[in-house]
């Protein structure tokens, strides 16, 4: 078990994970995620099924067929009118949230002008962490990646605590890791402990990785993507975001964006890095930033209208916003 | 061509300082890992073509700015083709041609033609490789700085800025001859060029012919005059109504010359020592008009001072003053000196009847009236002290001359004597043929009076034709075909032209084509000839007679009454009056002078044949100038005026140049006007350029604002 700096400076010696914050999520610890829609679960839950049971909550009545359980003819209304009804119940069942990280370079995009490592690794790719032990502080502006670590963290927490199961993956240029769903503290624990072993990479092609995903995905549930979209293969990306969709997936977009993304830095003079080996450019802000709007607009319609297209809700984070405040109201606007 | 080309250089090296400043100014980027690099890139992109145009644009023009300055500041010069000609050959003999006469220092503009002479003379004495070049500052003599062309080119752009602008008029004919020579001298396959700057006056360049230049020469004339001439207004001559006699009054006749478009009033004032007046006279446009003065000498002597124009504004202050120098004298004494018999009715009778005052005249008279001295003598009384003092011979009927009695007139002419010579018959043709070759080139008669008996058969001879223009027939004016219409002249000789005198001198002819009345030159003196057989003609007996006589006498004696000062750049050849015993005695005093008593360099004073003479090769400062005795006494006085054919400041029209005048060489006209405006027409022009540079790159700025 290891300890989290809270945003006072207390650090949490209870924590399991240096992303999970708990005296955070005090606040959040009475909500629930849940979905509009009905779920397929494994086991029993809070969660309407999608299958109708003999027993729960009475749902209404069916005319019998043959074939039909006996056990769940109303024998009243037999006897009353000597017609054949079934009695129907809704099921309650549990809710599998499968959260996928984007863990692309360009999720490391912090909007600091020196580089942060020191070594030549670090001065090749200065928005690369070298270290995991170097674990920023969530009361300060993160990165794209960090936000989505704490947020995942915190929402394991929340789903397994709720009794339903979470698992994870990370997706860069491939597959990278996955963890099926899960609902057990052992599980949420290596939940957390993958969640801690991130490791940004060069590459982003999300579309790989989902089709890879696609083929270890047995069950289905709610998927959460993570991701600043900044991908070329857009795509192949919405074919699969369709097939996880047929699969029986309710998708959620989470487009994480940083404020200088949105707009670029204030100053003169840039000398932009790209952090996925797209080349260096020298540029004037002032002059680009009209432009620069314009074209960061238009992705952020292109990232919308892929969610519109395959079903799936579309949330745009900023990473200025707490990851705390953020989840709370996700989780409200979940909760319907 | 630049006039300052090392500015052009340090400019253009400054041109390059709007690159320094955008790479020193520009501001240290601030790197950043970004994830939407992408995006940047494709504003970039979008962006580009925009701004890259822009800052193409403004680099360029602030570049060209500081280019266009350098370019103004090093005050650009269009070669010219004569330059671009030079270049290409190999060895090049240039001479240029400076006029330095009077009308040069006319004000034309903002400085004298003379300044702006110098200025275009000295663009053709810039160092060339293989150039041998030849300054000539030519007025009344050619003035080459060289003997020949020399490579010395920092000598002649001395001596050209030393060039003083002179009084005379500028001789033409020699300066283009003596040019020729130098280029005569020149290496063969030598490009030859002669550069001549003036103001090409139409008085003095008319005359001019290109054609003694050798047949390859390329002639450039830079002319300094401007499109109109400027306005001149001058004191053309000066003339006295009579001979100056002591206690007689006469008067000063100034001819004013208005050499402008306008009427002109000027004021003319007189300072002849004690004597001082002043008038007023208005002159039309384009004409002479002459300003009278009173005046009147008590006493012999003589009398120098100057005539000006006072507060008169024009373009030639130097033609505004007038030297004057009189002679008075207390009479005019005469000598009818004739070997026939006071009854003969010859020429000596009529002439002596005419001149010689009657008893009754004489006691009528008193001294100081008797406007002339008059004596009858032999040929055998020369030696007389009346004789030798007379101021004119008369001669007629005179035997022929022994030699001796030749050299004694000679001599009389040498020193100034003037002679009336009435020839009749073979023996006063023999007399003036013995008196020519005794005088040599001293005496130049525009005819010969050819001796042959044929004398004896002239008769009934009418004047065919006569001078107006002079004396004696201008006094008839406009009556002098009824004065001569009746006139019958009978015996004198034929007569033969010669190739040296000149036919201006022949005064009048008859119907025969031989010749009534001449005058010439003899030494200091002059001669006039009178053709005629008074015996048997009818001239004696007619009232036009006695005007004749007058004007004729007054026209030989004219010398010793006229005010007409010598021309500068013409030589002065005076005898001085005997009773001279040392030369080392005398010095020559300028009227500016006379106080400081400083004695001036004017020529050289040379005793020779018992005499002393006055020799001044080229005077060249308008003044009076005097020749004194230890005592103070003024035994000579001379005046110097500037040349009066300068004062017309007209020039020849580029075609009469180019064509009439060029005799086939190749003659271009441009004008150093046009040169200067055209260089400053181009720096103007860069600076208006980097003005509108300036401009244009505010513009961009402004368009492509962001």
């Amino acid at each position: 078990m290891s300890s989290t700096i809270s945003p006072t400076g207390v650090i949490d010696a209870e924590s399991p994970s240096p992303f999970l914050e708990l005296r955070q999520l005090v606040a959040l610890e009475h909500m629930r995620f849940a979905t509009p829609h009905r779920v397929d679960g494994a086991y029993s839950g809070r969660h309407r099924s999608r299958a109708m049971g003999g027993s729960g909550e009475f749902a209404d009545y069916r005319a019998y067929a043959p074939g039909d359980d006996l056990r769940r003819l109303d024998w009243r209304v037999l006897a009353r009118t000597g017609r054949l009804y079934l009695k129907r119940f809704q099921e309650d069942t549990n809710l599998t949230c499968l959260p996928i990280i984007d863990c692309s370079a360009s999720m490391r995009f912090s909007g600091q002008s020196t580089s942060i490592g020191d070594g030549p690794l670090g001065r090749l790719m200065p928005w690369r962490r070298s270290k995991r032990s170097e674990v920023p502080s969530s009361s300060g502006m993160l990165d794209k990646l960090s936000y989505a670590q704490f947020f995942c963290a915190a929402l394991v927490h929340l789903v397994t605590r709720a009794g339903d199961q979470a698992g994870l993956a990370t997706i860069g240029g491939q597959l990278h890791e996955y963890l099926g769903p899960g609902s057990t503290d052992n599980h949420a624990r290596q939940l957390y402990k993958m969640l801690e072993a991130i490791q940004s990479v060069q590459q982003s092609t999300l579309s790989r990785g989902l089709h890879e995903l696609l083929g270890r995905l047995s069950s289905r549930g709610v998927m959460l993507m993570l991701s600043d979209f900044l991908v070329d293969d857009v795509a192949e990306l919405t074919a699969a975001l369709r097939q996880i969709r047929h699969r029986g997936w309710e998708i959620v977009f989470l487009h994480l964006i940083h404020p200088l993304e949105e707009d670029l830095p204030s100053g003169v003079a840039y000398r932009f890095e790209g952090m996925e080996n797209e080349g260096v450019v020298s540029c004037n802000v002032d002059e680009l930033r009209s432009l620069y709007r314009n074209r960061i607009k238009e992705h952020f319609d292109q990232v919308r209208n892929i969610a519109t297209s395959v079903g799936a809700d579309y949330q745009r984070i900023s990473t200025a916003t707490p990851y705390i405040e953020t989840l709370g109201k996700f989780l409200v606007q979940r909760a319907g | 061509m630049f006039l300052h080309p090392i500015l052009l250089g340090i400019g253009l090296a400054a041109a390059s300082i709007p690159v320094w400043v955008h790479f020193l100014t520009r501001p240290r980027p601030i790197r950043m890992p970004l994830s939407t690099i992408r995006f940047v890139q494709d504003a970039l992109q979008q962006q580009n073509r925009r701004h890259r145009l822009r800052d193409i644009l403004v680099l360029a023009a602030r570049c060209a700015a500081v280019g266009l300055l350098a370019a103004a500041m090093a005050r650009p010069l269009l070669m010219s083709q004569q330059d671009l000609k030079s270049a290409a050959d190999a060895q090049i003999v240039r001479i240029v041609v400076l006029d330095a006469s009077q009308s040069m220092s006319a004000i034309d503009g903002q400085a004298t033609r003379f300044d702006a002479a110098k200025a275009a003379a000295s663009k053709h004495l810039g160092y060339r490789p293989k150039l041998a070049a030849n300054l000539f500052i030519a007025s009344s003599h050619p003035g080459n700085v060289f003997d020949t062309p020399s490579s010395n080119i920092k000598l002649l752009s001395q001596r050209l800025a030393e060039a003083q602008v002179s009084a005379a008029a500028i001789d033409v004919t020699s300066m283009l001859e003596a040019v020729s020579r130098q280029l005569g001298s020149a290496p063969a396959g030598a490009s030859m060029q002669v550069i001549i700057v003036s103001d090409f006056q139409r008085s003095n360049w008319s005359r001019a012919d290109f054609a003694v230049l050798p047949q390859t020469t390329d002639v450039e004339l830079v002319s300094v005059a401007g499109a109109e001439p400027p306005a001149n207004v001058a004191i053309h001559s000066v003339r006295l109504s009579s001979s100056p006699t002591a206690g007689k009054p006469l008067s000063l006749l100034v001819d004013i010359a208005n050499h402008s478009d306008d009427t002109r009033t000027v004021n003319c004032r007189l300072q002849m020592q004690s004597v001082a007046e002043n008038s007023q006279q208005t002159i039309s446009a384009r004409s002479t008009a002459t300003c009278v003065m009173p005046i009147t000498w008590q006493n012999e002597g003589w009398r120098w001072g100057n005539v000006w124009l006072v507060d008169n504004e024009d373009a030639m202050p130097g033609d505004d003053e007038f030297p004057i120098v009189v002679g008075v004298r207390p009479d005019t004494s005469m000598a009818i000196i004739t070997e026939a018999s006071p009854a003969y009715r010859g020429g000596a009778f009529f002439l002596s009847e005419m001149l010689l005052p009657s008893s009754a005249d004489a006691t009528e008279m008193d001294d100081a009236q008797t406007s002339a001295r008059v004596i009858r003598v032999s040929p055998r009384e020369l030696d007389t002290p009346e004789v030798a003092g007379s101021d004119l011979w008369i001669m007629s009927e005179m035997e022929t001359w022994q030699p001796e009695f030749t050299g004694r007139v000679a001599s009389w002419l040498q020193r100034g004597g003037s002679l009336l010579y009435v020839a009749r018959d073979s023996s006063d043709a023999n007399n003036l043929e013995a008196l020519r070759q005794s005088m040599g080139t001293g005496f130049q008669p525009p005819v010969q009076l050819i001796a042959s008996l044929e004398s004896n058969s002239r008769s009934d001879l009418k004047v065919d034709s006569f001078d107006t223009l002079n004396a004696p027939f201008r006094s008839f004016a406009d009556r002098a075909d009824e004065a001569v219409a009746h006139w019958r002249i009978g015996g004198g000789l034929p007569t033969r032209r010669t190739e040296a005198g000149s036919v201006d001198a022949i005064s009048a002819t008859l119907s025969d084509r031989s010749v009534l009345l001449f005058f010439a030159d003899a030494g200091a003196g002059r001669i006039a000839v009178l053709n005629a057989d008074m015996a048997r003609s009818n001239l004696g007996y007619h009232a036009a007679f006695v005007p004749l006589v007058i004007e004729t006498i007054g026209r030989l004696t004219d010398k010793r009454q006229s005010v007409a000062p010598s021309v500068a750049g013409r030589a002065i050849v005076r005898e001085l009056p005997s009773g001279v015993d040392s030369i080392n005695d005398l010095k020559v005093l300028r009227d500016s002078d006379a106080a400081s008593d400083v004695s001036v360099v004017a020529g050289n004073i040379v005793a020779r044949d018992r005499s002393l003479m006055w020799n001044w090769p080229s005077p060249d400062t308008p003044g009076v100038y005097r020749i004194v005795n230890e005592r103070g006494d003024t035994l000579w006085a001379e005046g110097v005026c500037s040349d009066p054919i300068e004062q017309d400041l007209r020039s020849l029209s580029a075609d009469v140049l180019q064509t009439r005048l060029s005799g086939g060489r190749d003659v271009q006209l441009v004008l150093a006007s046009d040169d200067v405006r055209q260089t400053d027409h181009l720096w103007v022009w860069a600076v208006l350029s980097m003005l509108g540079c300036i401009v244009a790159e505010f513009w961009t700025l402004f368009t492509f604002r962001s």
